[in-house]
């Protein structure tokens, strides 16, 4: 086999305490982004919050909530248990420095996890390569509207109908693979629309085409689904009150549902056809619902004894779930420290930790360039798709650049984030066929629409729109190509100047992961990711002592408390300071085809 | 015979658009773009979002005295962006966001001729008057300098006109500029740049940069040597063409500068420049005191989009034009209080320049009164009508089909008129409507044209007619705007097709002015006409006007060979072959027993049943009473069996035919004795099915209508 081949070939380089993950065919954009999530503690951490809620759920009620639709969430936070307690065994044969113990795994094999993920997406069906960014998009997704059964996006702006509606008719309406099936306006089945989503693509004439902030941003259809996942909650509670046994996971229970009742918007006109229900339909409906309002409905349920002895320990479901997937001791160390926030977290939760570490707020303005009326329209991102220069034309500028007669500057050809951000958020014109309605003329309009950020999130992704499209005068196609041109990111970065409110929010970011595409085509090629480990000066101590003739070599690393890794699906290197330097600067050696492609910052302090 | 006529099929899409209008629109019904002073003639022009140009008698100073209008010019489709007269008043030009300009003559008020050069609005004139040249510009970027004195002497025979074009403008452009004697042009833009060329060689000169916002008003000093510019940045610049630099930035104005003009009286600077936009101040500028002291002239309450100075030797009075519809005229302060301001201390005058200082004037010493611009409308359900409220807060309903105002409510609550009309209707969608003009503008496009067909006896006003003849409100509607049209009187196809039944009832109403032998043909129809002032524009899709006329002007020989070459394929289908695209929509389904009735559902009541989307539930009904409930046993029976093999019955066999009932009658009784139900609705035998589908069934499945007998 292929892989055990390169395994023997592995032996020969130093055993470092990090795990790759094997490619399974074509799937490095998957590895890539698997590798770049494992580094981001907040993820992990809230993943396993809400995979042991949603465990605790379907363990109360095996007949009507199965768990077949967290999948992929239950088996990526296998896979990262896995990585963990693998690099616990790398660590315990380094530390220990003998002979006895056995080789341990230097990668794991994502088998499960890609089976579900391509069976959520059927984009990924075949073993062709992807985009990095799409595959990202997927796996949120998958998180984000599985985390819990009755998230619904936190912007409430979408929620009207209406304004869905809007959203489909004004902007396109991508059928792109990702949604499964199309927003249903139809109100009178909720049970068989399980996960609507919506993707959002702008205009394709705008500056944005095709990768807007919002591409492919997925949101809930929230009448729909909330109304569905009402329905699961409450059967869920009923089979649960009948079985004495499962006194102990009820306050957690009811943490959940009092979320998910509270959040749930009102309902299409038949949210529930169980009869059971029906009081507790009714009221749902009603934003504020609170606790009060449920006892109520249990009481006149006859619920009452299920309601009234409720302090009971909390644990005895964790260890439960601990039993069944800790296998190894790290592995339940490293279980222990991700569950205990769950028991102090677990009612203070959001709904949907994907929104909360990944999405942020951006504000659209339009400017009526004949009345000079603003509109202002805010909506969530996840991603910020950035443009890079093309090195080749100057004259590509932005519409800012007053400069654009006499050819830029050497120094200016090579783009950095700053240069992109400005021109992200600079005034893209509407005018020709693209005019703007505006209100206050009533007419069609030439108007200027620029986006500032109103709400920044924990995690920042950038996106760099390394394509440029062009038509094939011999064929009469467009071609798109890739835009190889270097672009310089910096470690640290301030979004001040780009965010609505310069007083407010925290601006600062630190860059923690880059996913890098090497290839000169934009239909293949290869991706790896850098990635910045500052939680394992431990490991990397003990790794030190153990390969002696390294010390002098990593110090250095150890020193700035943070290490610079190349994951290349199974294979990780630590980069040292030069190279990381070097690349962020635009400069990777040799590999002149190696261009970042996403960037990751953290939020910092 | 119609030889453009796959021409007009490749080009864009060419809509049928109308305006409900008065005959004659006495007063400017929108804001007012463009304002120019004949003092010779006393006359004020104005050029207004309502596309009209309406001459003024500036001579009757009194209000009272006597109307001060004189005239309306028409012919522009869009809003009027800039008017700019010339030839010591004989011709006017015009420019619209129509994308044409016109070339007028302004003492006789016709439109002489029609330039189509540009592609987008044109927004912007400029004048070099020694050379009688007039450059316009627009959102397309371009501008074309024209010769005056060629363009009036444009014949049909010889009319070709050349021009020069000035390129080099990298975005839309908002004002255009030029000194009199024609050797300096400037444009503002988006690109908040100002360009300078040279009109004569049309070389760029050069570049001004330092506006940070769109500049929307540009002046020129005679000589060609400084320029002053309005941007939406809300300052005003002056700067040195020679030295390419700016001299001075006046921070006067709260917001975006939109219009600046003044009177020079040296060839090498400025004077007393007045300045106005968005924050609705007047304000007067000094230019010739080192720091450009200014004064608050008035205020307007609205946005003010052109300024004009008017008196004989020395400005008198200033002509101010808002996106109100009045023009209000405002006196100046005289030469003589400028010595005041030069005796002044600098320090005294930036404490007067950022003080909330008074205006000069508190009232305008005249005004041309302006009409009301509609600003909200509702088409109501039976999308015939439509509600409208203007800036006087009346609300007034129209009628779509007549093109007129029918009703004129008052200053009555909006809302509540709208939630009074609503019914419960389904009639699809078939026209829309903008109001850029504070007019109605009705559009007609093929695609929906023709969606909405109704039988007669349900349109009010159309009862006396055949009572089962179906109509098409787009059909009619067209056939009422091109009735004056020679062609559609003659007969050319005798097809009978669905609309047969309108060639039955289409009367000879109309004169048939033509003299062909030919058999007559339909010519308008029979159930109204629309106003014979209704202008009728045909245009690309949300695009170019090709070709404007009055309806009762499609009688004339010039008109009728524009008519033959713009009119798009689908009208003429309509108009003149007298077919309509558009089908009968038919609707299948399913009657069955209500579960409360009793009756038990028998395998022939679960059949489907297809009908016009028009049937009434009062004939769905008599369907239920006659083939159903009286048929009794054996018609079940038979029609049972038949059911076994529903699937090789033609199409949806079973039907309820609307066809015309001789015992009417039974319709009223049949109601006392029949219940239809769609859900948990009752429905009413007035409504039709695809009411009752949209409104109440509200899915996409073939609709469950249940039955029961009434006790």
């Amino acid at each position: 086999m292929v892989v055990e081949l390169e395994n023997h070939e592995e032996t020969s380089l130093p055993l470092i305490p990090y795990v790759g993950i094997q490619n399974m065919g074509n799937t490095c954009y998957l590895n890539s982004v698997l590798q770049v999530l494992f580094y981001c503690p907040e993820f992990v951490q809230r993943l396993r919050q809400t995979r042991l809620k949603i465990q605790e759920v379907c363990e109360r009620d095996q007949t009507n909530f199965s768990d077949e639709k967290f999948n992929i969430l239950k088996e990526l936070d296998l896979l990262y248990t896995d990585m963990n307690s693998s690099r616990n065994k790398i660590v315990q044969k380094l530390s220990n420095n003998s002979q006895e113990l056995p080789e341990p795994a230097r990668s794991v094999r994502p088998t499960k996890f890609m089976e579900h993920f391509r069976n959520e997406n059927p984009l990924f069906e075949a073993y062709t390569q992807q985009d990095a960014q799409e595959c990202l998009h997927c796996i949120l997704n998958a998180c984000g509207n599985q985390s819990l059964p009755c998230s619904q996006p936190k912007n409430t702006e979408w929620h009207e109908k209406g304004q869905v509606q809007k959203m489909c008719g004004g902007r396109k309406l991508q059928s792109a693979t990702v949604m499964k099936t199309s927003i249903s306006q139809n109100p009178k089945d909720p049970s068989t629309s399980k996960h609507k989503k919506i993707i959002l693509k702008r205009p394709p004439a705008s500056k944005y085409a095709s990768t807007s902030p919002s591409k492919s941003l997925e949101l809930l259809s929230s009448s729909v689904v909330s109304a569905g996942c009402l329905k699961h909650l409450k059967r869920k509670r009923i089979v649960s009150s009948n079985e004495p046994n499962c006194d102990a996971n009820k306050e957690n229970v009811f943490g959940v549902s009092r979320e998910s009742i509270s959040t749930s918007e009102p309902p299409s006109k038949k949210p529930c056809t169980s009869q059971d229900l029906l009081p507790s339909s009714k009221n749902a409906g009603t934003k504020g619902l609170n606790i009060k309002g449920l006892k109520g409905i249990f009481a006149k349920k006859k619920y009452t004894l299920w309601i009234n002895s409720s302090k009971k320990p909390t644990g005895q479901p964790l260890k439960a779930i601990c039993k069944k997937t800790v296998e190894s001791q790290a592995k339940a160390k490293y279980s222990k420290i991700c569950t205990q926030p769950v028991k102090t977290n677990a009612s203070s939760d959001k709904d949907n930790f994907i929104q909360d570490l990944f999405y942020g707020q951006a504000l659209t303005t339009i400017k009526c360039f004949e009345c000079e009326t603003e509109v202002h329209r805010s909506e969530p991102f996840q991603d910020i798709s950035l443009p890079v220069k093309a090195s080749t034309t100057s004259d590509d500028l932005g519409p800012h650049d007053l400069t654009n007669d006499v050819p830029t500057e050497h120094e200016d050809l090579s783009g950095d984030l700053s240069w992109a951000l400005s021109e992200y958020a600079a005034q893209d014109i509407l005018d020709g066929e693209n005019k703007y309605y505006c209100n206050a003329c009533c007419r069609l309009t030439e108007g200027g629409q620029s986006v500032r950020f109103k709400q920044l999130p924990p995690v920042l992704t950038f996106h760099l729109k390394r394509f440029s499209t062009s038509l094939d005068t011999c064929n009469f196609k467009t071609t798109v190509s890739k835009i190889t041109s270097c672009f310089k990111i910096p470690p640290k970065i301030d979004l001040k100047q780009w965010c609505v409110d310069s007083s407010g929010d925290e601006t600062n970011y630190e860059l923690f992961a880059i996913i890098i595409h090497s290839g000169s085509t934009i239909t293949g090629g290869h991706y790896l990711s850098f990635i910045k480990d500052t939680q394992s000066g431990l490991l990397l101590y003990l790794w030190c002592i153990y390969i002696e003739f390294f010390v002098q070599y990593m110090f250095g690393l150890v020193e700035s408390d943070e290490t610079w890794l190349e994951m290349d699906d199974e294979d990780v290197k630590v980069l040292n300071n030069e190279a990381i330097q070097r690349a962020l600067a635009g400069d990777f050696d040799n590999f002149f085809t190696r261009t970042p492609y996403l960037l990751f910052y953290h939020k910092t302090k | 015979m119609h030889p453009r006529r796959d021409l007009a099929a490749s080009r864009k899409k060419i809509q049928v658009s109308y305006v409900i209008r008065d005959v004659v629109e006495k007063y400017n019904r929108s804001g007012v773009n463009a304002l120019q002073v004949d003092p010779t003639n006393n006359r004020l022009y104005t050029g207004g979002r309502d596309s009209i140009i309406r001459v003024w008698n500036t001579e009757s100073k009194n209000q009272q005295e006597a109307d001060p209008y004189v005239a309306s010019m028409e012919h522009h489709t869009d809003w009027v962006n800039d008017i700019v007269l010339c030839c010591n008043g004989r011709t006017l030009i015009s420019a619209s966001s129509d994308t044409t300009v016109k070339v007028w003559n302004a003492h006789r008020k016709f439109c002489m001729s029609t330039l189509r050069t540009h592609k987008d609005y044109v927004r912007s004139l400029a004048y070099a008057r020694d050379k009688e040249h007039v450059a316009s510009a627009g959102l397309d970027r371009q501008i074309f300098i024209w010769d005056v004195n060629t363009l009036t002497s444009l014949t049909t025979t010889h009319n070709t006109v050349t021009t020069s074009n000035v390129s080099g403008c990298k975005n839309s452009i908002y004002s255009v500029a030029m000194n009199d004697p024609g050797t300096v042009l400037a444009a503002g833009s988006t690109e908040r740049v100002i360009r300078v060329w040279d009109p004569r060689t049309c070389e760029k000169r050069m570049k001004l940069k330092g506006h940070t916002d769109n500049v929307k008003a540009l002046l020129i000093t005679r000589d060609g040597t400084h320029l002053l510019s309005g941007s939406s940045d809300g300052t005003i610049k002056l700067w040195s063409l020679g030295q390419q630099r700016c001299l001075a930035t006046l921070p006067i104005h709260r917001e975006g500068v939109w219009t600046l003009t003044t009177v020079f009286d040296s060839p090498s600077s400025f004077g007393c420049v007045y300045s106005s936009g968005r924050d609705g101040r007047v304000m007067c500028s000094d230019f010739r005191h080192p720091d450009c002291n200014s004064y608050v002239v008035c205020e307007e309450s609205a946005p003010v989009l052109r300024l004009q100075l008017d008196g004989k030797s020395t400005p008198e009075r200033i002509y101010c034009a808002t996106t109100n519809s009045s023009v209000h005229s405002w006196p100046v302060k005289p030469e003589s209080d400028k010595v005041d301001v030069e005796n002044m201390e600098g320090s005294e005058i930036q404490d007067r320049l950022f003080d909330d200082e008074k205006p000069y004037s508190e009232k305008p010493c005249y005004s041309i009164p302006g009409a009301a611009c509609i600003t909200q409308y509702k088409v109501l359900s039976d999308k015939r009508h439509i509600l409208t409220q203007d800036t006087h807060n009346r609300v007034v309903l129209w009628d779509v089909l007549m093109a007129k105002a029918v009703e004129d409510l008052g200053c009555v609550d909006f809302d509540v008129e709208v939630k009074n009309r609503e019914k419960i209707l389904y009639v699809p969608n078939w026209f829309s409507v903008d109001l850029k003009l504070g007019l109605l503008s009705i559009h007609l496009e093929e695609r929906e044209c023709f969606s909405a067909w109704m039988t007669a006896r349900d349109v009010p006003g159309f009862e006396e007619s055949d009572p089962v003849t179906k109509i098409n409100y787009g059909g009619l509607l067209l056939r009422a705007l091109l009735e004056h049209w020679p062609e559609t009187h003659v007969l050319r196809d005798e097809k009978s097709t669905e609309s047969d039944d309108m060639d039955e009832s289409s009367s000879q109403s109309s004169p048939s002015k033509s003299s062909l032998p030919r058999k007559p043909g339909p010519g308008g129809n029979p159930f109204f006409k629309v106003p014979r002032h209704t202008p009728v524009i045909f245009s690309e899709s949300g695009g170019r006007t090709l070709f404007r006329l009055l309806c009762e002007d499609a009688a004339g020989k010039t008109e009728g060979v524009s008519l033959r070459e713009t009119v798009p394929q689908w009208v003429v289908q309509t108009v003149v072959e007298n077919r309509i695209p558009a089908p009968f929509v038919k609707l299948s389904f399913f009657l069955q027993p209500h579960p409360s009735s009793g009756i038990k559902a028998t395998k022939n009541t679960n059949n489907k049943l297809l009908a016009n989307d028009m049937l009434t539930i009062g004939k769905v009904m008599e369907h239920v009473h006659e083939k159903i409930i009286c048929a009794g046993d054996d018609a079940s029976q038979s029609s049972g069996n038949g059911g076994s093999g529903q699937g090789d019955k033609s199409d949806g066999e079973p039907s309820v035919s609307d066809s015309s009932d001789p015992h009417k009658d039974t319709t009223t009784s049949v109601e006392n004795k029949v219940e239809l139900f769609c859900g948990e609705q009752s429905l009413e035998p007035e409504w039709n099915l695809r009411t009752v589908k949209h409104l109440i069934w509200r899915s996409g499945n073939d609709m469950i209508l249940q039955y029961r007998l009434k006790t």
